[in-house]
């Protein structure tokens, strides 16, 4: 958008991206334009079912999984049509973490390795190494260093959710998006997941969807603001908060609404 | 028990308390005793001002019209009582009335449910306990290990003495209690009595190392007999004696006087040994192997339909058809896939060479039509209760969908692809109409693909037929079936606990 902006690496650009739920009845996203930057985090925010999530799952190609879908317009990853990659290999490349904590019911251990398995790795020593790196990248090497083998499902809802990211992690992928992740946790939990992306930016570029604004202040640095399906406004956090060049956005950060 | 005699005379108690309780709508109480007061009090001052008994007041205040006093008495009574009244019936449409009445019918519905719902369980416990311990106390006499592993077609035996045979005189028996009367010191031989189908036979229990009996033979080809005696009872025997006389001793008679008869005797020309038969052996290999190629056809059609109506086939006309055939299907009557399996599948087993009209083959493919909209039912249910954030975070970390299918759904469907599994070896051990047509009604000895053979349910089936019902003999059966289910259901429950070690509880 700003002239400034442009010595930023771009990861995705968006141009022209319509989608369609319900074969074309209801319209999801409307000529949406915007571009992802490396390294940086960028948040979205809107009231709910103004097509942040939709968006979001655009950039893995999840959002083919939904029935009587379509999309139109490119999305480009590194300057290659999201369409013309195998959606596999993107998925790799750009992880994804939800906003309940779903950590598959196997063992600790299980669940950082699912990842690496399917992509045919078998040796254990590589295994060991992803596990590691990974537990350590998403902050929860300290806590459950000894209880690998146990059960995913018996830990706390926040480091189940940090135990998603790891999994996210275990891919070394190059993109994570997160879908409201810290909606299902509490305050301490949200502060630790807080902290862990701000740790994180330095070697991934994160998309975050957010209800919370405060939150969105705190960590990002882009925000975009949807409405209705619209893309509002983008800029840079700071600018975005403090001189809002839109009406309805800064109706939506004054809380006059939403 | 004391517990539940308690609670009925608790029940009893209670109905018989319920007007005491405390169910009393003091509001509407309060509003009766006042209309009352009201009234009472108009009655005494009519009785004041007229000078005359309370009960007789009535009839003078109506009389004496003119009297202004009772008039204005009248008239006041007239307008408090229309109060009363008013408030009674507006106090009787407010919703407050309303759940005070409905507290009491409630209760009673309450009363009468709770009894209801014990009282059928208590029905239905009762008659579970009867027909179990039925089928116990007939059965267990006649279920030993031989009639479970024995054979059940009647063993026969034709022996006789060898060729040129001649009884010695001076042989040494002493390893027999000589002294016993159950002994033939000639033969060297102790009998016992075998009880068969309630009739009595002689039959052998010890045989001396240097009897003559451990060389008989058999009568047709001079074979010699090394089945042993055990299990055997004597049907007849004939015996020559000293000056060729030919004497048939029956074996349906008493140890004394069988002894008396072969004792005359020099030489056997022809013995007839029975075996008891009737064994169930043929019937419980023919279930095994039943239940072990039904699960082999069954069991993949089943979880590859359900997995596919569950995970990949989209919502449409085709597939909700497909789900309501499924439906229909389950609520055939299995007599139908008999016939259906006669007409269609015992073609198919007769290509087997040697085989001839049903075989298991047929029977399993049979019981496959049976099982599997079963099996796709409860496999599809326990697939679409996974949650979709499972399959989505798996596509999400880079699976496709096939390694997610088997990485994530098939492993959380555990407990219902063994519930349908549990469920299945429970219909195949039960079915006997079916197979009666698919399958035969032949009890075999071993289980064969050649031709006809009987499960367990179908043996039963057969030695009810008759015109002598087996009941005891059926009931030994169905204590087998029953403890089948049971080590079945046990082992399948454990597997379940095992395999479920990372879900938390």
């Amino acid at each position: 958008m700003n002239n400034e902006n442009n010595k930023d690496e771009v990861v995705f650009d968006v141009k022209n991206v319509n989608l369609f739920y319900d074969n074309g009845a209801k319209q999801a996203l409307k000529d949406i334009n915007m571009k992802i930057y490396k390294n940086k985090v960028t948040a979205f925010i809107g009231p709910s079912g103004c097509g942040k999530s939709t968006l979001l799952r655009c950039f893995d190609r999840m959002n083919e999984l939904v029935d009587n879908s379509y999309r139109d317009g490119i999305i480009t990853y590194n300057g290659e049509d999201i369409k013309d990659i195998n959606s596999i290999y993107l998925r790799t490349r750009v992880g994804m973490v939800f906003q309940q904590p779903n950590p598959f019911p196997m063992s600790i251990k299980d669940n950082i390795f699912y990842g690496p398995r399917c992509q045919g790795v078998k040796d254990k020593k590589i295994l060991n190494e992803i596990l590691d790196e990974s537990l350590k990248g998403a902050a929860l090497y300290d806590e459950v260093k000894d209880i690998l083998n146990k059960s995913a499902l018996g830990l706390s809802g926040g480091q189940q959710q940090r135990l998603c990211i790891a999994r996210t992690l275990a891919m070394s992928p190059d993109v994570i998006l997160m879908d409201e992740p810290t909606s299902a946790l509490d305050p301490i939990a949200t502060l630790k997941i807080e902290e862990l992306i701000n740790e994180l930016k330095k070697k991934y570029t994160i998309i975050i969807v957010t209800h919370n604004m405060q939150q969105a202040a705190r960590i990002s640095d882009y925000t975009a603001f949807f409405m209705l399906g619209e893309l509002v406004e983008f800029n840079k956090t700071e600018e975005f908060f403090s001189h809002p060049q839109d009406k309805r956005s800064e109706d939506y950060i004054t809380g006059r609404f939403g | 028990m004391l517990r539940r005699i308690n609670y009925f005379s608790k029940l009893k108690s209670d109905l018989k308390n319920f007007n005491s309780l405390s169910f009393k709508d003091e509001k509407l109480e309060l509003l009766k005793s006042k209309k009352k007061n009201i009234k009472k009090e108009y009655y005494n001052n009519i009785a004041k001002l007229t000078n005359k008994p309370c009960k007789l007041s009535l009839f003078y205040s109506i009389f004496s019209k003119d009297n202004e006093e009772i008039n204005n008495l009248k008239n006041s009574y007239k307008v408090e009582k229309a109060n009363i009244q008013n408030d009674l019936d507006e106090y009787k449409k407010s919703f407050e009335y309303h759940k005070q009445r409905n507290l009491k019918f409630r209760s009673i519905k309450d009363l009468l449910r709770g009894f209801n719902s014990f009282f059928f369980a208590f029905l239905i416990v009762a008659l579970l306990v009867w027909i179990i311990v039925y089928i116990f106390a007939t059965g267990s006499g006649k279920l030993t290990l031989d009639k479970i592993f024995g054979n059940y077609k009647t063993e026969t035996y034709s022996l006789k003495t060898e060729n040129n045979f001649a009884l010695s005189d001076n042989l040494d028996f002493s390893d027999l209690d000589l002294s016993s009367p159950n002994v033939s010191k000639k033969w060297g031989v102790e009998f016992k009595l075998l009880s068969v189908n309630d009739k009595s036979y002689v039959a052998i229990s010890k045989v001396s190392e240097n009897s003559p009996f451990n060389y008989l033979v058999n009568i047709n080809n001079d074979e010699a007999f090394d089945r042993g005696f055990e299990g055997l009872y004597i049907s007849s025997m004939s015996v020559m004696d000293s000056n060729n006389y030919l004497n048939i001793i029956v074996g349906q008679t008493t140890v004394e006087n069988f002894i008396t008869e072969l004792d005359k005797g020099v030489e056997i020309v022809d013995s007839t040994f029975l075996g008891e038969g009737g064994g169930f052996r043929g019937s419980l290999l023919n279930t095994l192997a039943l239940i072990g190629l039904s699960l082999v056809f069954a069991f993949p059609l089943g979880v590859g339909a359900a997995i596919y109506l569950g995970v990949y086939a989209k919502e449409t006309k085709v597939t909700s058809i497909i789900r309501s055939l499924i439906d229909m299907i389950s609520g055939v009557p299995s007599i139908i896939f008999g016939l259906a399996g006669a007409l269609i599948f015992i073609p198919v087993a007769s290509l087997i060479p040697g085989t001839n009209g049903g075989n298991l083959l047929s029977g399993a493919l049979t019981m496959t039509m049976i099982l599997l909209p079963t099996i796709v039912k409860t496999v599809e249910e326990s697939i679409k209760v996974i949650p979709k954030s499972l399959t989505q975070a798996s596509l999400a970390l880079g699976a496709s969908k096939t390694e997610t299918v088997f990485k994530v759904v098939l492993p959380n469907s555990l407990p219902g692809i063994l519930t349908s599994l549990l469920l299945s070896i429970g219909r195949i051990i039960g079915e006997s109409a079916a197979l009666v047509f698919a399958m035969g009604t032949t009890i075999a000895e071993y289980a064969n693909m050649n031709g006809s053979n009987a499960t367990l349910a179908v043996h039963i089936w057969v030695i009810l037929g008759g015109d002598h019902p087996a009941y005891d003999n059926a009931c030994a059966i169905a204590i087998i079936i029953i403890i089948i289910v049971l080590i079945l259901t046990l082992l399948i429950k454990l597997i379940a606990f095992k395999m479920n070690k990372f879900k938390v509880r």
